[in-house]
């Protein structure tokens, strides 16, 4: 099972599977440690980012973005 | 020599390097700020080394104008002093790794936030590292000072590094599995603390808590400095010596009236005088800086503890109506401060609409620290809930404006895309540099003009060119806005400072719906002459004259609509 980081409920631990879009926004998530095969928590959803964290960082993503990062649902 | 100090975002750079130069510089915790460099020297024996602070970047493929700037300064590095935060190493080595790939020139890695690591039950075994990476591994702590001197012991037997493998995720990802292990732990106050401020539906309430606790803290601490030590100084010590002052120079005089100003009754009226010792002092120093002073601590409280950046997250869906992100609170929470950091802010923009949106937000609705003190101090005195209609005024403006713009210019609002940095314990040295650096700017930037200001408004009164265009704008002036002729001299002069032009309708005895919409308009229609050339490099000449259109047209609709519904609120 497949879904977006946007779809993914909060609190929940999952994997980055692929990552939609062009070089320059794989490249700038892959610069944050957001890359294919990384696990990945979606800690809240805002009404306007999502918030993640990954390794101990967490980041804000809008929500266009989030939905282009897919993760096993 | 040249020592280049390179870093991811958020992992303490700055606070280290005011370590190592004892220079004054700028740190805080969200990205965007360091986007200038900040250079300092330090002592290596007999030589002196030049340290630079390159801009926050997470790699070498450069995704904005900071990065670049980043790796142009690789190039011009002898020593490169990589910056890591301890407590991330796997996402710092990213960058740690890519630099020892494409630069062999002498490194050092530093590991910062070392003291932290305990606490986050991260053991890091150094030896191991450094075999590894093959380069000097330093750790420190910024908060301290901990670990500098060894730091600075080894930058000059600091040696390139070797090959290392080249399949990077899989090389980082041996060297944590050898290198970094985990305990468990609790969550601290803090974490909690980390997790509710960004999750809704409690954050919000938190964030406005936090917004109003912050401008009351202004508030009080600015009123207690005016109230009980410049006020005071000024009436016990300084007024005694413009009197005497007084008495040997001619009151008819033209040196008179530039150096004290009107005297009434034998009485100084410090705000409305007008001479350059009077009112060119006292405004400044007496009702300006206090205000400026406590803005910029609450302001790098709120920054080195790391709360900005959750505010801009909160602020975004908000921003989107308006063209920007949630970021673009910075530039808008600066400009309060002072518009001139306000503009430049908007660099950390990559799109030309972003940029344009905010910097004419920002220089339309957005009152500076100095003005806004004025406003208290003519306004206040009349009744605080004035003070607070002049505020929500702008704020509509603000918003309204920002929809109309975001609708008509061609283009989408690109989205956040930010690290929320944990919340950290504000280093209290950092906190004490950071406000030294901005209040030192006030002084030398803010007060030559506010005597040039005040020097203009005697030769215009002198000149009589007051009243010339006092004619000549009056149809405006009064038709529209509800304003004397006379007001026109407080606009001429709001070019060269805002502070200084409000101070100028205290005079002219304006009713209280004159002195909202005079106080209005001068934050809308023109940017003071030091924004004015920021926006100018920023804009650039097209961009700029077409802001300056929207400012003129929004002075003009905004001060007659709101004379009118003043009118009509009988006030």
């Amino acid at each position: 099972m497949e879904t977006t980081l946007l779809q993914l409920e909060s609190n929940r631990w999952s994997k980055v599977k692929e990552i939609r879009g062009g070089m320059g926004f794989q490249k700038k998530l892959e610069n944050l440690g957001i890359r294919v095969g990384v696990r990945i928590l979606k800690v809240s959803q805002t009404p306007g980012p999502i918030i993640v964290k990954v390794s101990s960082s967490q980041f804000a993503i809008g929500r266009g973005m989030a939905s282009k990062i897919i993760v096993e649902g | 020599m040249r020592v280049l100090l390179v870093s991811n975002p958020n992992v303490g750079k700055s606070v280290l390097f005011s370590h190592l130069t004892g220079a004054r510089v700028l740190a805080s915790n969200y990205p965007g700020t360091t986007v200038e460099i900040t250079k300092g020297f330090l002592k290596l024996g007999d030589i002196r080394a030049e340290v630079i602070d390159a801009p926050g970047t997470y790699g070498l493929t450069p995704t904005n104008k900071a990065e670049e700037v980043a790796l142009e300064l690789l190039n011009q590095a002898d020593v490169i002093v990589n910056v890591v935060d301890a407590t991330n190493l796997e996402r710092n080595l990213s960058l740690t790794v890519d630099l020892l790939q494409r630069v062999k020139k002498p490194f050092i890695v530093v590991l910062n936030m070392w003291d932290e690591t305990k606490h986050k039950g991260i053991d890091i075994d150094i030896e191991k590292l450094k075999k590894l990476l093959g380069v000097k591994v330093i750790p420190t702590c910024g908060l301290t000072g901990q670990g500098v001197k060894e730091l600075v012991e080894k930058i000059k037997t600091a040696s390139p590094p070797k090959d290392l493998e080249k399949e990077k995720w899989s090389f980082i990802g041996k060297i944590i599995e050898r290198v970094q292990k985990l305990s468990h732990r609790h969550h601290t106050i803090w974490d909690i603390l980390e997790e509710v401020s960004v999750k809704p539906p409690w954050a919000y309430p938190i964030a406005v808590a936090i917004v109003i606790l912050s401008f009351q803290v202004i508030r009080f601490v600015g009123e207690g400095l005016i109230n009980y030590v410049f006020a005071p100084l000024f009436t016990n010590f300084y007024t005694p010596l413009i009197m005497k002052l007084s008495f040997f120079i001619r009151k008819s005089s033209f040196l008179h009236s530039i150096l004290i100003g009107k005297l009434g009754g034998g009485e100084i009226d410090y705000s409305s005088a007008f001479g350059l010792l009077t009112t060119g002092l006292y405004v400044p120093i007496a009702m300006v800086l206090p205000y400026v002073f406590s803005f910029y601590l609450v302001l790098g409280v709120l920054e080195d503890w790391g709360y900005l950046p959750r505010l801009a997250i909160l602020a975004d869906r908000a921003f989107h109506k308006v063209g920007l992100h949630g970021y673009a609170i910075v530039p808008m929470v600066l400009g309060l401060g002072c518009n001139v950091p306000g503009a430049l802010s908007t660099r950390l923009f990559e799109e030309r609409r972003e940029k344009f949106i905010a910097a004419t937000l920002v220089s339309i609705a957005v009152p500076c620290m100095a003005q806004s003190a004025m406003v208290i101090g003519v306004l206040g005195r009349l009744g605080g809930q004035f003070v607070g209609i002049v505020f929500l005024i702008l704020f509509l403006v603000w918003f309204i404006l920002g929809i109309i713009l975001n609708r008509f210019l061609k283009g989408e609002s690109p989205e956040i895309l930010v690290e929320i940095p944990p919340y950290r314990l504000p280093s209290l040295k950092a906190l004490y540099k950071k406000l030294w650096i901005r209040l030192s700017w006030f002084f030398s930037e803010a007060l030559p003009y506010v005597l040039l200001g005040v020097l203009f408004v005697n030769i215009l009164y002198y000149l009589k060119i007051i009243d010339f265009l006092a004619v000549i704008f009056s149809p405006i002036m009064t038709r529209i806005w509800g304003l004397p002729d006379q007001a026109i001299g407080a606009l001429i002069v709001g070019f060269l400072r805002k502070d200084v032009a409000v101070g100028m309708l205290r005079p002219l005895n304006l009713s209280v719906r004159q002195l909202i919409v005079g106080v209005t308009i001068l934050t809308i229609y023109f940017p003071c002459v030091a924004t004015f050339v920021v926006l100018l490099r920023e804009l650039k000449i097209k961009d700029m004259l077409k802001s300056i259109a929207i400012m003129l047209s929004t002075a003009l609709v905004v001060g007659g609509v709101v004379n009118f519904i003043l009118s009509l609120l009988k006030i």
